[in-house]
């Protein structure tokens, strides 16, 4: 009778499983940041990116060639996962012992909040002293001075509509809230529905309404500071925005609510729906002959008083700083914030996009392109988005309590004071 | 690991006779027959959920150290009208979607228990929704349920316009609405326990049940009933386990959505716990769907077996 299993081996299965439990015991501390990471010197870097789309893909390969090209010392390796599940592994990503070495990301309370704890690698020396405006310095930029994020390029949100249907209603662009109302009320008169907004499974997109609404009423600070928790949504200013955006329910599609980003998109393509406030993404999703239709306006001017703001969310990159390369992961925040990499992105990724650098020239220059760059650039002040502003949570009270006042715009009163508890509520975790 | 150089000790060489040792080889063959998958187990299914269960004692945000609270995250769902709402729709969820897809599945087996000409196709025809994986099962019903999809149209055709709505966007149907797509799939399942169940059935107590005159339904309620009751468990386990768990069809179609006016237990869990950043609320929320769960098995299997016993 012969045992192949030996006590030795099982005593040292045992003792593995104890290692690894000891081990899983530590489920919610988070490692000490990696030591001795310059007695060995790493050549592997990995990018982790949530940039799926096709062009999106090739361009973040294309820029890591590049740099490879440039940098021969560094391997870099991209990694690419879904939208979705990358904003939600990231604070594990971040917290890892070997984290992935850069990652996309966001500029916003979103990022700062990163620095706040401690996982983001200080940039500043790979910040370009030149081609960034202050606006977008500041948002890459720390409580503490330190730069923690280098943008590569943005985008911006406006009232999207086709020229040709325009054109065919005999109306024109609005600029101030009564002739936007006024443009609503006409379109509804010649039975078109003038505004999309699907909810089924964008619900985030009422956060646009909001921040504009807010924004143009009670301006930017106002704003940051209701989003940073030290103002409440029971205050009247939040109620005067409810009651303005009111004016604007009878003109929302009835269907929003039960269709899907896709199918309202399609919808509004179609001319079914006249105007779609959102970001350029919008028109990306169009066929190529449809492109050069597509056209845009600024969020119209509700009180002329108040300093005009837009929302431009920025994108870029942060570097973890747990990583076991800083050398090749600063080196790679120089090179994407140069205007040749800028420009060699957009090129390879097709997207209607901005280079962040204003050195940087854009490779496709459309009209359209142009009227978003120049709308930005006069503005007084930049937001990012509500939930880059803020975070997820505080998206997730936002759109329980728009969607019902949607659908319930009597119960505003109620809405803002459970809102303002969920919101509370998610602040203290 | 303090303990295992004692381990070590006991185990050593030169204590024990060699008879003994090898005895005692066999008990530790045994042994980790035992303890190795005991220990898998204890590493990957519940220290994990005894993990959970810590957190939802602290409030965490996946990065900072966690802070101990105590009760504070479950004294705060009795002040969470969301949560109230999630556990109501649960609770709902569970009698309709495991109450319904139950009944349906035992009338679907007795209807196509005998049999009969082309009665393999009918049953192929209510199992094939089990089959497509939930994503597609939710892209299928979002057109039908869609403000000019299939139940509209039909409800028009009869001039029933007025009855039209947004099925997936309004509070008061939304749930419902979600309950469907379930049942459309869960019945098939449900069905196939049941027909592999009434293949039991002793034919020779029907017959005997005929002959003493008793009529089909008592028939149906004294000699098929009886005899499905180990059946009968496994389908409840398998109902409240899976009522408990739905997820997928609500996540696809409405997030819980229209202002949580569909959210389960499950998809609030996720929602905060997972893609916000409240890990203690969150896991707080996980701890008390377990509890649903394992409660309600209990509280089942408790009461067959003394059932059982007193048969």
């Amino acid at each position: 009778m012969s045992h192949p299993m030996s006590r030795r081996g099982f005593l040292a299965g045992v003792g593995a499983f104890g290692v690894a439990s000891a081990l899983a015991g530590c489920a919610t501390s988070t490692p000490s940041p990696a030591a001795g990471s310059g007695t060995k010197k790493s050549a592997a870097l990995q990018l982790k990116s949530r940039e799926t789309s096709d062009g999106g893909r090739k361009a973040m390969q294309a820029l890591l060639d590049e740099f490879a090209k440039a940098n021969p010392q560094y391997k870099p390796t991209l990694n690419t996962m879904e939208p979705a599940a990358f904003q939600q592994q990231i604070r594990a990503d971040l917290t890892l012992a070997t984290p992935p070495d850069m990652l996309t990301w966001f500029a916003g309370e979103i990022a700062s909040n990163f620095a706040k704890q401690g996982l983001l690698l200080d940039a500043t020396s790979a910040f370009p002293a030149d081609g960034y405006s202050k606006q977008f310095a500041d948002l890459s930029t720390d409580a503490g001075g330190k730069k923690i994020f280098v943008p590569t390029n943005y985008y911006w949100w406006g009232m999207f509509y086709r020229t040709s249907q325009f054109e065919k209603w005999d109306v024109s662009e609005p600029k101030t809230w009564d002739e936007f109302i006024a443009l609503c009320k006409t379109l509804k008169g010649k039975g078109v529905s003038p505004i999309a907004l699907p909810l089924a499974d964008s619900a985030w997109l009422t956060a646009s309404w909001f921040d504009y609404l807010n924004l143009r009423i009670n301006g930017a600070t106002f704003h940051r500071a209701l989003l940073a928790g030290q103002e409440s949504y029971t205050d009247p200013r939040v109620a005067k925005v409810l009651d303005t955006w009111r004016e604007v329910l009878p003109y929302l599609d009835p269907d929003g609510k039960g269709l899907a980003f896709q199918e309202g998109s399609a919808k509004w393509q179609q001319g079914k729906d006249a105007m779609f406030l959102a970001g350029t993404f919008l028109g990306d999703a169009t066929p190529a002959d449809v492109k050069a239709d597509v056209n845009f306006f600024q969020f119209p001017i509700i009180d002329a008083n108040v300093p005009v703001a837009e929302e431009a969310p920025l994108d870029g990159f942060i570097a973890s700083a747990r990583t076991a390369n800083p050398e090749g992961a600063l080196a790679f925040m120089k090179y994407v914030a140069t205007p040749q990499a800028q420009e060699l992105y957009l090129k390879t990724s097709g997207s209607t996009l901005i280079p962040a650098n204003s050195n940087a020239k854009s490779p496709v220059s459309t009209p359209l392109l142009e009227k978003g760059r120049a709308m930005v650039a006069s503005a007084a002040d930049v937001t990012q988005f509500f939930n880059r502003d803020s975070n997820d949570d505080q998206l997730n009270a936002l759109t329980t309590a728009l969607v019902r006042f949607i659908d319930k715009p009597d119960e505003a009163g109620d809405i803002l004071k459970k809102w303002q508890d969920d919101s509370a509520k998610a602040r203290g975790n | 690991m303090a303990a295992l150089p004692k381990a070590v000790s006991r185990g050593g060489p030169g204590a024990l006779s060699v008879g003994v040792r090898r005895g005692s080889r066999e008990t530790l063959v045994l042994l980790a027959f035992v303890l190795i998958p005991f220990a898998l187990e204890m590493f990957w299914t519940f220290w994990p959920a005894l993990n959970s269960v810590y957190i939802s004692l602290t409030q965490w945000d996946g990065i900072a150290p966690p802070v101990f609270v105590g009760l504070d995250n479950y004294t705060r769902m009795w002040s969470d009208e969301t949560f109230r709402t999630a556990l109501r729709n649960t609770v709902i969820w569970l009698v309709l979607f495991g109450g319904l897809s139950v009944l349906g599945g035992l009338g679907l087996a007795l209807l196509l228990d005998k049999p009969r000409k082309g009665i393999g196709i009918y049953r192929a025809i209510f199992f094939l929704p089990v089959v497509f994986s939930m994503v597609v099962t939710a892209l299928v019903w979002r057109m039908i349920f869609q403000p000019d999809g299939v139940v509209n149209s039909l409800l028009a055709a009869v001039g029933l316009e007025d009855q039209a709505r947004i099925w997936l966007g309004e509070p008061e149907t939304a749930l419902y609405a979600l309950i469907v797509p379930a049942l459309w799939r869960q019945v098939g399942y449900i069905m196939v326990l049941f027909l592999a169940g009434l293949k039991t059935v002793d034919p020779l107590l029907h017959e005997a049940a005929k002959m003493d005159g008793a009529t089909a339904f008592e028939r149906f309620r004294h000699v098929t009933l009886p005899q499905l009751r180990p059946i009968t468990t496994v389908v409840l386990a398998v109902t409240v386990i899976d009522a408990l768990r739905s997820f997928d069809i609500v996540w696809a179609l409405t997030k819980g959505g229209p202002y949580h006016s569909s959210e389960l237990l499950s998809t609030y869990q996720f929602s905060t716990g997972l893609l916000g950043s409240q890990l203690g609320y969150g896991s707080a929320l996980a701890v008390v769907i377990f509890l649903l769960t394992v409660g309600t098995i209990v509280v089942y299997l408790v009461r067959s077996l003394r059932e059982e016993e007193a048969a």
